[in-house]
């Protein structure tokens, strides 16, 4: 990519990301140290990607000056990610406890709800800023937008509201938040990476939209698998759950690659 | 003579004569075009130029043919370049065209010269523009200052945000402009004044709205920085008048 063959520390920080995300996710599907290795290899790599996000969401907010958009869409961010981060660490203390049963919903659940609204309204903010008109790029966004809406519709939306055998309704009322707002957040940062077509920032924006998406989709197949008892929770991960965990791995690195090379623009880092 | 690129190569300022030279009727026209089309040059010439440019923040001097794209014709020039910022933070380049007989400067690697051509070139198109004669050689310093600002926010803006959100500061401009029953107009970063009087009350209202979007599409540091670089190309006395009618403002 342009951005980061133009600075060598950027290039630097995506080639150890890659590399780390990579070795993680190897490591998590093959499980060299054991059965039980693959869900520690995955709760690591999730966790090192997330504080490392939060971390460089913090530092972007704390470098712009009080009155300026972006210091709000940083602040959002920052809180976003950061509730994200407690949610899978409490996730990663429960699935790691030696024999203990993950509760749903659980804290971690809460936390990752809560979550949502900042990352929504971050990515809302973002978009509103630039005050874009609607484009051919802004319409192909939104096809796509309207096309994966379909799907999360037709495979986990609409399966989990028809659903009568549910024994409590906050247990379907998170089944039908997930998929609403992996779907948002999707749909907020494919606009965002359609408006911020060939400048300068384009590049970070987009990494950080590419990543925010592939997040979202990693949580639909998530909510797909566990939905249809596909998602492996300890031992050897089939291909869905692969599908849904390594992703969201690399998504959180993708994240983290963009908030630094937004920072290295910016003098932040 | 100059020429201003984004990161990718694209133009987003040239210099009216050597647009004009280049085949370009209308010296916007080349705006947008990539540099190799621009210029009449090969490709590959004008990549290397570019990377050089985007890893090491400058490039020497180095001959090159240029050709007009309506005449055919081809000449040789000097060309050089260097980067507003330093190399990593790659937001454009800054390229220099110069005949080959004249003696070459180090001034040509240097964002901060570029900025004063960029000035020059501003006063250049305002004395010849189609408006009354100005009666004050002052007057006409401060709209220069106020042209070469917004110019220079407008790239920032196109650098950064790309061309579609250069369009978006110009509509802002527009719409202020048709609101306040004012005669300026933008086009491509560049302002046309409609009436002999400069009215320091709608310069800084348009400063202050495009000052206000270039901060929210990129940071306040970058809009101040490269602000800055350009109020260095102007005598203190105008400076000063423009902070006196609010037309700078610090950030």
């Amino acid at each position: 990519m342009l951005t980061l063959g133009q600075d060598r520390r950027s290039l630097r920080f995506a080639v150890v990301a890659v590399v780390v995300w990579s070795a993680f996710s190897l490591a998590y599907i093959l499980g060299p140290l054991g059965d039980v290795s693959h869900t520690w290899f995955a709760n690591i790599g999730t966790l090192l990607g997330v504080w490392s996000v939060v971390v460089l969401a913090l530092l972007l907010w704390r470098s712009c000056a009080p009155d300026e958009i972006a210091r709000r869409i940083w602040l959002a961010l920052f809180l976003g990610f950061l509730l994200w981060a407690v949610g899978d660490t409490l996730w990663a203390f429960y699935d790691l406890l030696p024999g203990g049963e993950i509760p749903y919903p659980s804290p971690a659940d809460l936390a990752w709800v809560a979550g949502y609204p900042p990352l929504a309204a971050a990515l809302w903010l973002r978009y509103r800023s630039m005050e874009v008109r609607p484009g051919r790029g802004q319409w192909r966004a939104l096809s796509l937008i309207v096309l994966v809406g379909l799907v999360v519709f037709g495979y986990v939306l609409w399966p989990t509201l028809t659903y009568t055998g549910y024994d409590r309704l906050i247990e379907q009322a998170l089944d039908v938040l997930y998929p609403i707002g992996g779907f948002v957040l999707f749909a907020g940062s494919v606009l965002v990476a359609a408006a911020v077509r060939g400048g300068r920032l384009s590049s970070p924006w987009q990494i950080i939209a590419l990543g925010i998406a592939i997040l979202s989709l990693a949580d639909l197949v998530f909510a797909y698998a566990t939905w249809n008892d596909l998602y492996i929770i300890e031992g050897t991960p089939n291909v869905i759950t692969i599908l849904a965990d390594a992703p969201y791995m690399g998504a959180y690195a993708a994240i983290a690659v963009g908030e630094y090379v937004l920072g290295r623009l910016e003098d932040t880092f | 003579m100059l020429v201003f690129t984004d990161e990718s190569g694209v133009v987003v300022l040239i210099e009216d004569d050597l647009a004009r030279a280049l085949g370009y009727d209308d010296p916007d026209d080349a705006l947008g075009d990539p540099l190799a089309a621009a210029l009449g040059m090969a490709a590959g010439d004008a990549e290397t130029l570019l990377k050089e440019i985007s890893t090491t923040g400058s490039a020497r001097h180095r001959l090159a043919q240029v050709r007009s794209h309506r005449t055919g014709r081809s000449w040789w020039v000097m060309l050089s370049g260097s980067a507003p910022a330093a190399a990593g933070r790659f937001i454009g380049a800054d390229i220099t065209v110069a005949p080959p007989a004249l003696p070459l400067s180090s001034d040509d690697l240097d964002h901060r010269h570029n900025l004063e051509q960029m000035a020059e070139m501003v006063r250049t198109r305002l004395r010849n523009g189609g408006e009354p004669v100005l009666s004050e050689e002052k007057e006409s310093e401060l709209r220069s200052y106020f042209a070469a600002r917004m110019l220079a926010i407008y790239i920032l803006i196109v650098r950064m945000g790309g061309r579609s959100l250069g369009e978006v500061l110009e509509e802002k401009v527009q719409r202020l402009n048709r609101e306040r029953g004012w005669s300026m107009d933008m086009r491509r970063g560049r302002l046309t004044f409609g009436e002999a009087s400069l009215r320091p009350e709608a310069c800084r209202e348009i400063t202050q709205v495009a000052v206000a979007y270039a901060v929210s599409v990129t940071s306040k540091r970058l809009v101040a920085k490269e602000l800055a670089e350009l109020d260095v190309n102007f005598g203190g006395t105008t400076v000063q008048r423009a902070t006196q009618y609010g037309l700078r403002k610090d950030l």
